[in-house]
């Protein structure tokens, strides 16, 4: 009896302390159709003391693993060439930071490094190091994920209604596909004291997923309808024209 | 309208896409040539990955060739034994390419190999097009009497390779080597190009294995449908990059780009019309040269190896 009494208080008592935050997405999947434009999502939820002065709200979202290859050209003879590269394993193929106030507010560097908020805290490793200069490929790898707006960093723009805040979050028509996840913390003190993770699923679908899948899966049928399909359209467009 | 194309994975106005369609099949309505060497730059300035660019134009240049060919056919231009042997050295040449064309992607130099074929290959074929109509057109104000073309004369490659083979169609008496090299060779480029080769190939039909030019675009035509078939087959079964949604679009818009073409070359004179497609692949080679010697905006770039 002891032992179902204490199990009760046991679940009972793990989520009060939990639910400092308490954060959902508008959606929880994104369907990539043919007429996909990118999409927005809103993320709400409430904190139960609100926001103090001592404290930070985060939210960091990843989209799955990929591997880049960073090249550079440099001018041979005339021409510009890509002579070095970088791969770089293990870079999320979406990334975004937001927070509710300036960054370095409540914020400390190791709680920074430890749960990654922030594009340069990102390790970004990179396989093979003969360059001494990897930092610069790394930074142009950065620099060209935030212009195609799949690393995103913006300080200060969850907006706070007393114990309510929402965050709308933007991903371009160039997201990739996969599984996401979306990290809200609570920082108070330099202490993550409750945090919450949601899934996010980012798929093809309608015929867009269709071609797409059969592509992958069975190519040489792919490639066979590919094949007959223009060759019945240029002779349908031939008898047809010839009518005309 | 927007549409989003499921493996260059990326939205493109529709209009636009038949746009582009559209003027390509105009111009190779017009000049009997596939157009490749104009589409797939312009794919790839669109935003349309290589990769993605050079494999789906092949596919779209499937459809376009065989309503073009079905034409030519009807009005008896097709040499099939010619046709068949282009073919056999161009499935070879073709294959060879696209192994080519892996291993220099893999060092990351296949921008540099792609952009040197256009400037060298366009820019020569460019000029001698358009220094022969230009003194052709010359002579004509002179009231010269036009150079007869020593089509005839045999030429060193044409006495030398043994294995001559009659081709009545074409009535040549010539080595079967000859069209199994010159279809290998376009092979290779078109399928490192990413082009039907068309532009390639009839100059080295009529000046190499010394065709007829009544046969040729029509022949051209024939080869460039198993070429592009064999393009089409090993980029969807290697790296999936064939966009099927995008070629129909781009068919669509070429086939009836290409009527209008057909009709509208008739009220061009044949040195005009040359005039302007060596103007057209002069300009696309100034092009591709000006990408390989200006300082790039960003140096680095940035390739997703694993999906």
């Amino acid at each position: 009896m002891i032992r179902v009494w204490l199990l009760l208080i046991l679940l009972l008592a793990k989520p009060v302390a939990a639910q400092e935050l308490l954060a959902d997405l508008s959606s929880h999947i994104i369907s990539i159709k043919t007429d996909f434009k990118g999409e927005s999502l809103v993320l709400f939820g409430t904190l139960d003391a609100g926001l103090l002065p001592t404290d930070n709200l985060v939210v960091t979202i990843f989209g799955p693993e990929q591997q880049v290859v960073v090249r550079r050209k440099e001018l041979a003879g005339a021409v510009w060439v890509n002579v070095p590269n970088v791969r770089f394993e293990k870079v999320p193929s979406f990334y975004a930071v937001h927070t509710a106030l300036p960054l370095t507010s409540a914020v400390a560097d190791t709680v920074r490094q430890r749960q990654f908020i922030g594009v340069d805290t990102l390790p970004l490793p990179a396989a093979k190091v003969k360059y001494a200069n990897v930092d610069d490929f790394r930074q142009a790898l950065i620099r060209q994920k935030k212009q195609a707006g799949l690393f995103q960093e913006s300080f200060g723009t969850i907006s706070l209604l007393g114990r309510l805040f929402r965050l709308g979050v933007s991903f371009p028509v160039t997201v990739p596909t996969g599984q996401y996840m979306v990290n809200v913390y609570l920082i108070r003190n330099n202490d993550v004291i409750s945090a919450q993770s949601i899934p996010l699923q980012i798929s093809k679908d309608g015929i867009g997923a269709e071609i797409f899948y059969v592509a992958h899966k069975w190519p040489w049928l792919y490639a066979l309808g590919a094949i007959l399909t223009a060759v019945l359209a240029g002779w349908l467009a031939a008898v047809f024209f010839r009518k005309v | 309208m927007e549409i989003y194309f499921p493996i260059a994975e990326m939205s493109m106005n529709v209009f636009w896409i038949l746009l582009l369609g559209g003027s390509i099949g105009f111009i190779s309505g017009i000049f009997g040539v596939g157009g490749g060497f104009l589409l797939t730059p312009l794919l790839i300035f669109s935003g349309v990955p290589p990769a993605v660019a050079v494999a789906t134009q092949a596919n779209q240049l499937i459809g376009a060739s065989v309503s073009g060919v079905i034409a030519h056919w009807r009005r008896r231009n097709v040499d099939v034994q010619m046709g068949g042997c282009l073919v056999a050295g161009g499935l070879l040449g073709s294959y060879f390419g696209m192994r080519l064309f892996a291993k220099l992607d893999s060092h990351g130099q296949i921008d540099l190999v792609i952009g040197m074929c256009y400037v060298f290959l366009l820019g020569l074929i460019g000029l001698f097009m358009l220094q022969e109509s230009l003194s052709k057109i010359y002579r004509q104000r002179r009231g010269l009497t036009p150079a007869v073309a020593a089509r005839r004369s045999h030429t060193w490659l044409q006495r030398r390779l043994p294995l001559k083979v009659r081709f009545p169609k074409s009535k040549l008496y010539v080595s079967i080597f000859l069209p199994l090299l010159v279809g290998g060779m376009v092979g290779i480029l078109a399928s490192i190009m990413g082009i039907g080769g068309s532009f390639l190939i009839i100059p080295a039909m009529i000046y190499i294995i010394g065709m007829p030019v009544s046969l040729v675009a029509g022949t051209s035509l024939f080869q460039v449908i198993f070429i592009a078939a064999m393009v089409t087959w090993l980029q969807a079964i290697q790296h999936q990059s064939v966009d099927f949604l995008l070629a129909l679009f781009l068919l669509a818009g070429s086939v009836i780009g290409a009527q209008f073409g057909g009709r509208y070359s008739h009220k061009l004179k044949g040195e005009t019309a040359r005039i302007i497609l060596a103007a057209l692949a002069l300009a696309v080679s100034l092009r591709m040269l000006y990408t390989l010697v200006a300082t790039p905006a960003d140096p680095y770039s940035m390739e997703i190896v694993t999906p």
